[in-house]
């Protein structure tokens, strides 16, 4: 918890050493920063900021201290002899928590509050990133060992997914997500007020923060939380086609790439559905063209000149019937043949039994 | 503006509240369990057929008392639905009608990820019961996470008094108490919002009050 030093502002708080951790503030000596009180306090400024692209708006305070004693925390990280306290506080107006992001605007390493040696939630090293709650407000603090600058921090909308440091002002390619929202929020911009960022997120195309690699977009989300999506079938039933093979997309395709994927899918399902054990397609695809070819050749026989004419037209031309009339009688062969080796492995079929109760003993 | 209505757990009423809600908000509610569907559906092209790409949203939206985009209910069609899709699907139906309520489904993973990641604020529906109320808290931390803020909390089929200062404090957000009404129940198999059938129920009022609450994060 950030130390509080009390935020009337009140003149003679400059009297008081800011520094020292008393035990209300700090009482299992947790803040690994502790800086022997022995410094004497600097004249203590403050301010308030609105923030960038957010309604939250921050109080904030900078009290400085001169080391005279060597601190307790790594020298390394001290470099000079003069710490700055930056406190904040942050008040949301809006009834929606709003998430900001804190940046350090001073010239030094920001010394965040740590608790057991980790840092707490939501800073990192260039500031703290977190939710402001609903007409509400939070308090901050760290360490900086750095000379004064006003205002100390900087106050900006979170980006969705921010962490502290990252740069808000990456350039990175316009992501599908902002441009796909732009289009409501041109719709709808009449009807909103511009100051209120917090219903609209990503819309309206903010340039800085179309990051393709998001947390928020929804391949992100995937990613992160697991695709709930019911699995595939992958066993082959003897009877059956495996389901959902051909029905997934990988990926997002153009809406004439996704319709073979989609009209297989339903038409393996119908198979499914039918119960009865039907011939794979090859075979059924290869009957009814031997059909077609018959029923072609029955019609030109004993036809007038007029159903021949239709028939042949139907055909594009004469060698289709021509041809016909070679092949059919090598068809009808393959077919009787066809037909003997189906009847002989239906007898077989029905004659085996598997023996199940030894199997199941065996295994 | 794209409204999730959340909530850890399974069967603490969210259909039913969004229902009511997309009543009270004249939104179009989007029913994306899209494993198990809540809200009714009937002949014509589903969120499944959209997901695919087999319709467009436009086509899928029946309407009603309440204006729906329901889900499909075969188990191809949710293999076949891209879930990543959501977001263009929300976005095309909010550009069209203006408000629209995504019916989440419970859990944490995608599947409720997906909309929260595309809502610009969340309603959680929360059983008054404790051992929901770890579920709840679950959910609102992905709400936060994928910064879909909560925008109040339906604390649903209350009977006996809840106490609703914890929860506003656990999850960090206003309570409103929706009683525990046979009419609400039954809104969505008959069809009439409880708005609609007994608006000066308590019931009724309670909707009325997360509507405003939704409409004052919209501004």
């Amino acid at each position: 918890m950030p130390p509080s030093f009390g935020w009337k502002f009140k003149p003679d708080d400059e009297a008081r050493p800011a520094v020292e951790p008393s035990a209300r503030t700090d009482p299992e000596g947790e803040h690994r920063q502790r800086i022997d009180g022995t410094g004497t306090p600097d004249p203590i400024e403050r301010g308030r900021l609105a923030g960038a692209e957010t309604s939250v708006r921050a109080q904030w305070r900078v009290d400085t201290v001169r080391r005279d004693a060597k601190p307790n925390a790594p020298p390394e990280e001290l470099g000079t002899d003069q710490i700055v306290l930056v406190q904040v506080r942050l008040y949301n107006p809006d009834p929606v928590e709003q998430r900001v992001s804190v940046r350090n605007a001073l010239d030094g390493p920001v010394l965040f509050p740590r608790r057991r040696g980790v840092a707490e939630a939501g800073w990192e090293r260039d500031g703290f990133v977190g939710a402001v709650p609903a007409a509400g407000r939070r308090a901050l603090g760290y360490a900086c060992p750095a000379s004064v600058r006003t205002p100390p921090i900087e106050l900006d909308r979170a980006r969705e997914g921010q962490r502290a440091d990252e740069s808000k002002r990456t350039d990175r390619n316009q992501g599908g997500r902002s441009r796909r929202r732009s289009g409501s929020h041109r719709r709808n911009g009449g009807r909103r007020n511009e100051s209120r960022q917090t219903s609209e997120k990503a819309r309206g195309g903010h340039a800085s923060e179309n990051e393709d690699d998001s947390p928020l977009t929804p391949e992100a989300v995937i990613r992160t939380h697991g695709d709930a999506t019911p699995p595939a079938a992958v066993v082959w039933d003897s009877d059956r086609v495996a389901v959902g093979e051909s029905g997934r997309r990988p990926s997002r395709s153009k809406p004439s790439g996704g319709r073979d994927d989609a009209g297989s899918g339903a038409e393996t399902v119908e198979r499914e559905r039918g119960g009865e054990s039907t011939p794979p397609p090859a075979v059924t695809a290869w009957l009814d063209d031997i059909e077609s070819r018959i029923t072609r050749a029955e019609r030109l026989e004993d036809a007038s000149v007029r159903e021949a004419t239709a028939v042949l037209t139907e055909a594009d031309g004469l060698d289709p019937a021509l041809d016909d009339a070679e092949r059919l009688p090598a068809v009808a062969r393959e077919l009787r043949a066809l037909a003997a080796r189906a009847t002989d492995l239906a007898d077989r079929t029905d004659a085996v039994t598997v023996p199940e109760e030894a199997l199941r003993r065996l295994a | 503006m794209i409204l999730a209505v959340a909530g850890g757990k399974g069967g603490v009423g969210k259909s039913t509240i969004a229902y009511n809600l997309g009543a009270a908000l004249d939104a179009v509610v989007i029913d994306a369990d899209l494993g198990m569907a809540d809200l009714p559906a009937g002949i014509g092209p589903d969120l499944h057929d959209v997901l695919a790409e087999r319709a467009d949203p436009r086509e899928a939206i029946r309407s009603g008392p309440v204006d729906l985009l329901p889900c499909g209910r075969s188990l191809a069609g949710a293999r076949a639905a891209d879930v990543a899709a959501l977001e263009e699907v929300a976005v095309a139906v909010e550009r069209e009608r203006g408000r629209v309520i995504v019916d989440c489904p419970a859990g944490l993973r995608a599947d409720a990820g997906v909309p929260l990641a595309v809502a610009d604020a969340t309603v959680l529906v929360v059983s008054p019961r404790t051992f929901a109320l770890a579920d709840a808290v679950r959910t609102r931390e992905l709400a936060r996470e994928l910064d879909a803020g909560v925008a109040g909390i339906a604390l649903n089929r209350v009977v006996d008094e809840p106490p609703v200062e914890a929860i506003e404090r656990t999850l960090g957000a206003p309570a409103t108490v929706v009683p525990a009404d046979p009419r609400i129940a039954a809104t969505i198999e008959r069809g009439d919002p409880v708005t609609t059938i007994a608006p000066e129920s308590r019931g009724a009022m309670a909707i009325e009050e997360l509507a405003n609450a939704v409409r004052d994060c919209e501004r």
